[in-house]
């Protein structure tokens, strides 16, 4: 009798598991899926620091580059357009996996310059695909006003089982990210670069304090004071900061007089707010640093990552923590393919401006799966 | 809450559960009632209300009735010895004709509330037409209104009738009306088959639970890999068919015949297989109607719970009235000396007849337009003629030397039936009755089968969606192909000596279904087609 509930019970189990097998072959493919779903992979409490934002968090800095200069193992956590909804959630997220020593906050996202990007549901999408199932999740799903059906974030294979249709795309998926997950870690912890240099007119003069620009509606607000205060009631050791941008068009002058207020208010509520575009001299950032008007390329980025990881330890104290035998032979690892990266980078600058240089493409490009 | 979204599997896991674990076995089955309430009142659109009035006035109906006829009878037993025969027979049928009152008023205000809403903006805009003025409702017709209603009014008649004694205890006949798995599109129950096993507790039976998930398996695979993915295609043709070329409406009309089926036939099988689970074995609704060699066949096999209710409750009642019964006495007594053909006729011409009433009954059933009217009178002109001309069928087969079980022959049946079907079908995808007409027309004048090809590709519908169109109608047509072959229980019998292969069959269904399957973002998958009846 007993032999008889066991092989039935077993028969059930293994029915579910080969489900789960099956919604695990379908997901997004897209870099900002697999640099959330990568973060998931870091050891819990592992990470001396985390970056938080919007794509010039991928851009603008490598926290393989920051483990190589000063041992401080790091991540970015970002997803391109970042909204203001998503960065409190997003801190809670990375919260209930890692106790950084510092959580590096850029603020571009609250930056939008209309109030219709306030709520873009694929921008949404592209995060909450990626996140695990958990009350957080569910939590968050409740405060956002969706379209699709909220299903289908919770259980993203429901959006994703018609992948099969796009060929490539799931072909890409279905190479990438067993490759991530069996390996284990995200080799390059949420990192791009393109190997471009910007070509733009001269920047405008640096707006002055007396030119700032009001955040774009109460909602950007409210979301940016929750964000604070959750912040100081959860004593989280957060740093904020404008990441350098090239500052050749209104729109970006006027994101950076915004950025103006969003200072004022961090810095009166006792936040540190580091303003690197004011000091993008004293980095030695210059036009050809850039590979867009936004973003840093490669030797930007360096330039970048060294000097904020020089404050994050002089005036931070961020220490390098204790990493097992294991742990070190895997940042080693993605150090040594960030230099192979470097090197492939090197021989195209200048290249197909399309291609973006991240995890998944360069790892197929130069481990010739592609 | 649709059988198609998330939370009615959720739902149902945890009424089954429910219902196995409550403790108190005599009354478990007031679990299910919790349960069916809980289900139409999430999605009968605040409409609960009119289920139990249904509920209620069939109750107190069949309990009147029920009392009238035991009133009369104790009467006729008290006098037994002095009354005489024609006395008794007096006050027997005194006491029908009282039953009858009862039960035409009940039978009057059910069908009346769904004649109202299925009808009434139809008869307002007619009557705006010849100049009188009639205000238009904004009337949305309950879930699975007509489904509830032929159910208690079977078991209504069949009170009358003397079939059974009335159901005393109210809650018993709510759950009869109201069962949660077979509310939305039937099967219509047969309250003397589904009574014992709705209200006698059953313990939790494995392999019939197995057989059960397998079924609504079954049913969601039909559903949402070949219905919901071919009305995506039949849609973009009809609300435009005259775009379209006419290979491209018979090839539209052809998906349809497959989406009906996979639709209509997929939803009954969720319905049985949760019954199932629960213990409680539905009629079943289809016996593969697309392998039929007669349309009277196909009747028989298609919505068969449907037919058995007309058969029972319309049918007979029309055969064995005074007037058809006469009307086959005039036509053989018309002639001193009848022909074969009128005895024939004589015979089977009321017969006929009911048939072609039945049918239009059906057809008007279906909606409130004169193509309904269409599909009734087609489906029960064929029959009618087939019925009556029988004799010559048989008398050129004999000329021809066709053997009657000879496989050429078969499949000139079946091939035939379906197309005579399938101009049945042009009726319900036309937009009215000239457009069927029309599509009919067109599908055999205006034939370009590669231009036709083209433009149903380019419906919405990509190639590979296609090809899993193509796949889903291949496993459905080679499982109907083998239950045709082997009767459906051996089959049973020779998975239930495999659990491991009955196992994996079970793995395949679902995750096809969740692969191929059409729902999520974009797509609009919750309505099942018999719903909206």
């Amino acid at each position: 009798m007993k032999k008889t509930y066991a092989k039935r019970t077993l028969r059930a189990v293994a029915m579910i598991l080969a489900l789960w097998l099956v919604t695990a072959c379908f997901g997004r493919d897209d870099r900002n899926y697999f640099a959330i779903r990568g973060f998931y992979l870091e050891p819990r409490d592992s990470l001396d620091v985390v970056f938080l934002g919007s794509s010039e968090v991928s851009a603008d800095v490598c926290s393989v580059y920051a483990y190589g200069q000063t041992g401080l193992t790091g991540y970015q956590y970002s997803i391109d357009s970042n909204l203001p909804s998503l960065y409190l959630p997003q801190l809670k997220e990375i919260l209930s996996r890692q106790s950084p020593q510092a959580v590096v906050v850029e603020v571009n996202g609250f930056l939008i310059g209309s109030e219709k990007d306030l709520l873009k549901e694929p921008t949404l999408r592209v995060y909450l695909d990626a996140t695990r199932l958990s009350l957080r999740k569910t939590e968050t799903l409740s405060q956002l006003p969706l379209e699709e059906d909220r299903a289908s974030y919770l259980f993203p294979f429901i959006k994703f089982h018609t992948m099969w249709e796009q060929t490539r795309e799931w072909t890409n998926y279905l190479v990438s990210w067993p490759m991530i997950r069996f390996r284990g870690y995200s080799l390059f912890k949420g990192y791009l670069t393109k190997p471009v240099l910007l070509d733009a007119p001269d920047p405008f003069p640096l707006p002055g304090s007396g030119e700032k620009l009001d955040l774009c509606g109460e909602r950007v607000w409210e979301y940016l004071r929750e964000f604070a205060d959750y912040c100081a009631e959860n004593r989280v050791p957060v740093v904020f900061a404008r990441f350098p941008h090239h500052l050749s068009s209104e729109r970006e002058v006027k994101a950076y007089r915004r950025f103006l207020t969003v200072k004022e208010y961090l810095t009166e509520r006792g936040f540190p707010c580091l303003d690197l575009q004011e000091c993008q001299e004293d980095l030695g950032i210059r036009r050809e640093d850039y590979y867009n008007e936004s973003h840093l390329n490669l030797a930007g980025q360096e330039k970048l990552t060294s000097r904020l990881m020089e404050t994050l330890r002089s005036d931070f104290n961020v220490e390098p923590g204790n990493l097992s035998a294991s742990e070190r032979r895997h940042w080693d690892n993605c150090l040594e393919n960030y230099r192979e990266l470097r090197e492939l980078y090197e021989r195209s600058i200048g290249g197909d401006e399309r291609f973006i240089y991240e995890e998944i493409r360069h790892f197929l490009r130069v481990k010739g799966y592609i | 809450m649709s059988y198609v979204s998330l939370t009615f599997p959720l739902f149902t896991a945890a009424s089954v559960l429910a219902y196995y674990l409550f403790p108190l076995k005599k009354l478990r089955w007031t679990v299910l009632l919790a349960a069916s309430y809980v289900f139409y009142f999430f999605t009968g659109l605040g409409f609960g209300y009119l289920m139990l009035v249904t509920t209620l006035t069939t109750w107190l109906g069949a309990l009147w009735m029920d009392r009238m006829g035991a009133a009369a009878e104790a009467e006729v037993e008290a006098h037994k010895s002095e009354w005489s025969r024609e006395e008794r027979k007096a006050v027997r049928n005194e006491a029908k004709k009282k039953k009858r009152r009862v039960l035409t008023a009940i039978l009057v205000l059910n069908f009346g509330v769904l004649a109202f809403l299925k009808y009434y903006n139809l008869f307002a805009e007619h009557l705006c037409l010849w100049g009188f003025s009639a205000p238009t409702l904004r009337l949305l017709l309950p879930l699975g209104i007509s489904f509830y209603t032929f159910q208690a009014m079977g078991y209504l008649i069949d009170v009358y009738r003397g079939k059974y004694p009335a159901e005393r205890n109210p809650g018993k006949t709510a759950l009869f009306v109201s069962f949660f798995p077979q509310i939305v599109q039937g099967p219509i129950g047969d309250y003397a088959q589904l009574s014992p096993q709705l209200f006698e507790a059953r313990p939790f039976d494995y392999d019939r639970a197995r057989r059960g998930l397998q079924l609504a398996a079954w049913g969601y695979f039909k559903k949402l890999v070949i219905a919901d993915r071919a009305v995506i295609v039949i849609g973009a043709v009809t609300s435009a068919y005259a775009d379209y070329d006419g290979s491209a409406i018979l090839m539209a009309a052809v998906l349809y015949a497959l989406q009906i089926y996979a639709d209509f036939s997929g939803g009954i099988d969720i319905s049985r297989g949760i019954a199932q689970i629960l213990g409680i074995e539905l009629a079943e609704n289809f016996r593969r109607p697309y392998f039929s060699r007669s349309i009277s066949e196909y009747w028989r096999r298609w919505h068969i719970s449907l037919g058995a209710w007309m058969r029972n409750y319309v049918f007979y009642s029309l055969t064995t009235s005074k007037a058809f019964l006469r009307m086959g006495r005039s036509i053989r007594s018309a002639k001193p000396e009848p022909s074969p053909a009128r005895l024939h006729t004589a015979k089977v011409f009321p017969t006929a007849l009911a048939s072609l009433i039945v049918f239009l009954l059906v057809g008007i059933w279906h909606g409130a337009n004169l193509k309904y009217v269409g599909f009734g009178l087609w489906n029960g002109g064929i029959i009618m003629l087939s019925v009556l001309l029988a004799p010559e069928y048989e008398k050129l087969r004999s000329a021809l030397r066709i053997r009657a079980e000879s496989r050429l022959f078969i499949l000139f049946q079946m091939v035939r039936t379906f197309f005579i079907v399938l101009v049945g079908y042009y009726f319900d995808i036309a937009p009215s009755f000239g457009g069927a007409v029309d599509m009919m027309r067109r599908s055999v004048t205006d034939l370009h089968f590669k231009a036709g090809t083209e433009q149903i590709l380019s419906c919405g519908v990509s190639p590979k969606q296609m090809g899993a169109l193509a796949f889903g109608a291949a496993v459905m047509l080679a499982v109907s192909a083998a239950q045709e072959r082997r009767p459906e229980e051996s089959l049973r019998l020779r998975l239930e000596k495999r659990p491991a292969l009955s196992w994996l069959l079970l793995f395949l269904c679902i995750a096809c279904t969740m692969v191929f399957g059409v729902y999520g973002p974009g797509y609009d998958s919750g309505a099942f087609v018999y719903m909206q009846f």
